[in-house]
């Protein structure tokens, strides 16, 4: 499992674990359920139509290649229904107390997990774009961190963005004063 | 002048051959799908969930798929 993974320091507490909007996944899968369709669509077509159908050839005849046909057609839609499901689900941020960490399943091997401090956070931009973003409230996250190399972490299709927004800037203020009172206790 | 011979497989050969490459395309697919889950998930129950409708789903419609090679 992931979070047997991640090495949480001692006293890091996850504040929340977000993965992308459903209408993203939806309209993904949406895709694929019409391309599942398709080949019903086209026997019914023939089904209804035989005028479209040489004169030689009977739907009936051939039932078990159509049958066979469509068959590999939806085992080949299933598999790509699971494989857009399995990268919405292992795509995700998880907001600590003390850091994001940013898991990027772009696909099945091609998976980048970045990390950074809540303290390095220098900048939050969030874009809600378009009709439906608005009106379904999901939107783009940018991150901008400082540091050596300096840092942009940015994901598409978050739900509710500015709530999000502000946990991490309310984490990051809480991290900034904890570090603050450390520093100034010594 | 006949052209249509030039290259011809018996119905039953491609059938055959689509299976086993359906098959295999199954087979590995599914050994991924589970390494992912079982790597990189944060909840138990959303991974059985995922997989046991995966093999709910699937599972029945490659013996249908044997099935139809078999009458075919």
């Amino acid at each position: 499992m992931l979070y047997e993974k991640i090495e949480f320091e001692p006293d890091e507490t996850v504040l929340i674990t977000v993965r992308k909007h459903w209408f993203v996944i939806l309209s993904e899968l949406l895709g694929v359920f019409l391309t599942l369709l398709s080949p019903f669509f086209i026997v019914f077509l023939l089904a209804f139509l035989p005028d479209l159908l040489p004169s030689s050839l009977h739907l009936g005849t051939y039932l078990p290649i159509f049958a066979f046909a469509m068959t590999v057609w939806i085992i080949f839609s299933l598999l790509t229904a699971f494989m857009i499901w399995t990268q919405y689900y292992l795509d995700l941020w998880v907001v600590t107390d003390h850091r994001i960490i940013a898991v990027d399943q772009v696909h099945f091997f091609n998976r980048k997990v970045s990390s950074f401090r809540l303290e390095r956070l220098q900048d939050m931009k969030v874009t809600v774009n378009g009709i439906i973003p608005t009106f379904l409230n999901f939107g783009d996250i940018h991150a901008h961190t400082a540091g050596t190399g300096e840092e942009n972490f940015s994901t598409t299709g978050l739900p509710d963005p500015r709530n999000l927004q502000a946990i991490i800037q309310k984490a990051t203020d809480a991290r900034l004063k904890s570090i603050n009172q450390g520093v100034t206790g010594l | 002048m006949d052209t249509g011979n030039a290259f011809s497989l018996p119905l039953e050969q491609i059938v055959t051959l689509v299976f086993y490459t359906t098959v295999l395309v199954f087979a590995i697919f599914t050994i991924i799908l589970r390494y992912h889950w079982k790597t990189y998930s944060v909840d138990d129950k959303v991974t059985k969930t995922t997989l046991t409708l995966y093999y709910v789903t699937t599972i029945p419609l490659i013996l249908l798929l044997s099935f139809l090679t078999l009458i075919i």
